[in-house]
């Protein structure tokens, strides 16, 4: 099946790109949110993703398992350029049909606005690591590539895809907790023991990039 | 453990780490939309793709043609690939690095006690891509405090003047504390303890990678990072700089600036249309901090000056 699937889309046919939609759309649409902290840029995503797919299909290899990880990769690019993606897919988006008024309930509404910031959060945290190590986050982490169709997705060696999140599991190591006014001169010896650990309700902001 | 198990623990820890965002399904009616625009716009793509056939003939060949060169380049690629393409850093990069790591040799040795902090102030901007698209965030001052010897000791990083607290990650099965870090998160106490030899350390750096083929991209990303926001001893700062020598695809940039306007000589590499320039100044070839410039634009992607390293008693403590 997959490998029907993976053939028809390098052959250009409609109803395997089709299906390819029906079966990925979900896990770009994450994606994208979580690259951009942002729903309705993620639909963007998806809609960038997918026309770049097809412009590019004739470079997928005619071996090899699920599609997935190339199009995520594609998605990853497509976020990185998002303004020079859009340039060039500027008149099929254009022909696209806006999303409808955000439906007017409060739990909805609530819903949406706490996704997106406890996504921004988190984005927080992550502005203090490099793209690259940020961008496999979302992928190994978040939507579940292995290491091996992660550096096939992004283009890199395995070698890279191992460091770039030791790096950032180094750097996430310190979480950090919101300050609180009576923080800011913690008592030492509370501070000085050693051994000692404390919950933390947030993620760090430690390293930079 | 293999290494399997331990490519699991790690992304375990990292999902720990971070929480779980929000995830949910396109709207029904939405994803349908999508998908008829995209097969629509697909028709579109075809059609004016058949609209071209006069040209379609002669087009071909020439595809053709370009075909072969693709695949020719292809296979040069990956030949190249195989046999290590980037060059080894210029006899004029050495150099420099050698000047740079001949000063930083000679710099005191600090008495340092464990107990004690380090504090770097710097003057930083990085890009947040917290909002739908990444920008630069405006200059600020960052200043840190953290523990000499143990990372379970809580630390402070104020930025533009607001505190937070730097508190180690609870849950991380494979460390115990007192915890005195790693490559990727280090104290003075484990960077003391780095080898003095420049291959001996940079085999080092590479083991931590643990990859197929050494990234000199990511070694080099390494050692910027410990040279920025940390304080090594004088002899593996020293070290740090002949690895950085080692490292295929090292160049100098003759003028840079940092994040202050200070101009210097560079130490830089460029990895995914990144360019990351170390910027030393040309006077004293001390260290001055971190410009990392989007090849494609020359626009800035972060930059940093460090302002001054100490060591100090107390979190919070600014040297004298």
């Amino acid at each position: 099946m997959e490998l029907s699937l993976r053939a028809g889309v390098r052959a250009g046919d409609p109803d395997a790109f089709r299906m390819l939609f029906d079966e990925s759309a979900g896990a770009v649409y994450n994606l994208g949110f979580r690259l951009t902290a942002n729903w309705s840029a993620a639909e963007e995503v998806v809609s960038l993703t997918f026309l770049e797919a097809w412009r590019l299909r004739d470079r997928i290899e005619p071996e090899g398992g699920s599609l997935r990880p190339w199009l995520l990769g594609i998605a990853v690019n497509v976020t990185r350029n998002l303004a020079r993606a859009s340039r060039r897919h500027e008149a099929a988006m254009s022909r696209l049909p806006p999303p409808p008024p955000v439906p007017d309930f409060a739990d909805e509404l609530a819903g949406r606005m706490d996704d997106s910031a406890q996504l921004r959060e988190t984005m927080k945290a992550l502005a203090t690591l490099r793209r690259g190590e940020r961008e496999l986050i979302a992928l190994c982490v978040w939507s579940g590539l292995d290491y091996a169709m992660a550096a096939r997705a992004l283009g890199v060696p395995v070698g890279t895809v191992r460091s770039r999140l030791s790096r950032a599991r180094g750097k996430l190591r310190k979480l950090v907790q919101t300050d609180d006014p009576d923080d800011r001169e913690p008592a030492v010896g509370q501070e000085q023991v050693e051994g000692g650990r404390e919950h933390a309700a947030r993620p760090a902001q430690e390293e930079t990039r | 453990m293999n290494a399997d198990d331990s490519r699991r623990g790690e992304l375990a820890e990292l999902a720990r780490l971070l929480p779980v965002p929000a995830e949910r399904e396109l709207p029904p009616g939405r994803q349908q939309t999508l998908k008829e625009h995209l097969m629509s716009e697909l028709r579109t793509a075809d059609t004016a793709a058949a609209g071209k056939t006069p040209a379609r003939r002669h087009s071909r060949k020439r595809a053709a043609a370009l075909a072969g060169v693709l695949a020719l380049a292809a296979v040069a690629g990956a030949l190249v690939y195989l046999t290590r393409p980037t060059p080894r850093p210029s006899p004029a990069t050495v150099r420099l690095l050698d000047k740079i790591a001949a000063v930083a040799s000679r710099q005191p040795t600090l008495g340092v006690r464990d107990n004690q902090f380090w504090y770097i102030k710097s003057w930083v901007a990085y890009t947040d891509c917290g909002n739908a698209k990444c920008v630069l965030e405006k200059p600020h001052e960052r200043q840190i405090w953290q523990s000499a010897s143990n990372q379970c000791v809580t630390g402070l990083l104020r930025e533009s003047g607001q505190d937070t607290r730097l508190i180690f990650g609870t849950n991380i099965p494979s460390i115990k504390c007192p915890y005195k870090g790693s490559l990727n998160d280090p104290t003075y106490r484990l960077l003391r303890s780095l080898p003095t030899d420049p291959h001996a350390l940079l085999r080092l750096i590479y083991r931590g990678m643990q990859g197929q083929q050494p990234a000199p991209e990511e070694a080099f990303t390494t050692i910027g990072d410990l040279i920025r926001e940390a304080i090594a001893p004088p002899r593996v700062s020293a070290a740090l700089y002949r690895a950085a020598a080692l490292i295929p695809g090292v160049t100098v940039v003759p003028d840079a600036t940092d994040a202050i306007g200070r101009h210097g000589v560079a130490v830089a590499m460029t990895s995914q249309g990144i360019r990351m320039e170390w910027v030393f100044s040309k006077r004293t070839f001390q260290y001055l901090g971190e410009h990392d410039i989007n090849v494609a634009d020359g626009s800035t992607n972060g930059e940093a000056a460090i302002l001054q390293r100490a060591f100090v008693d107390r979190v919070g403590q600014v040297p004298g």
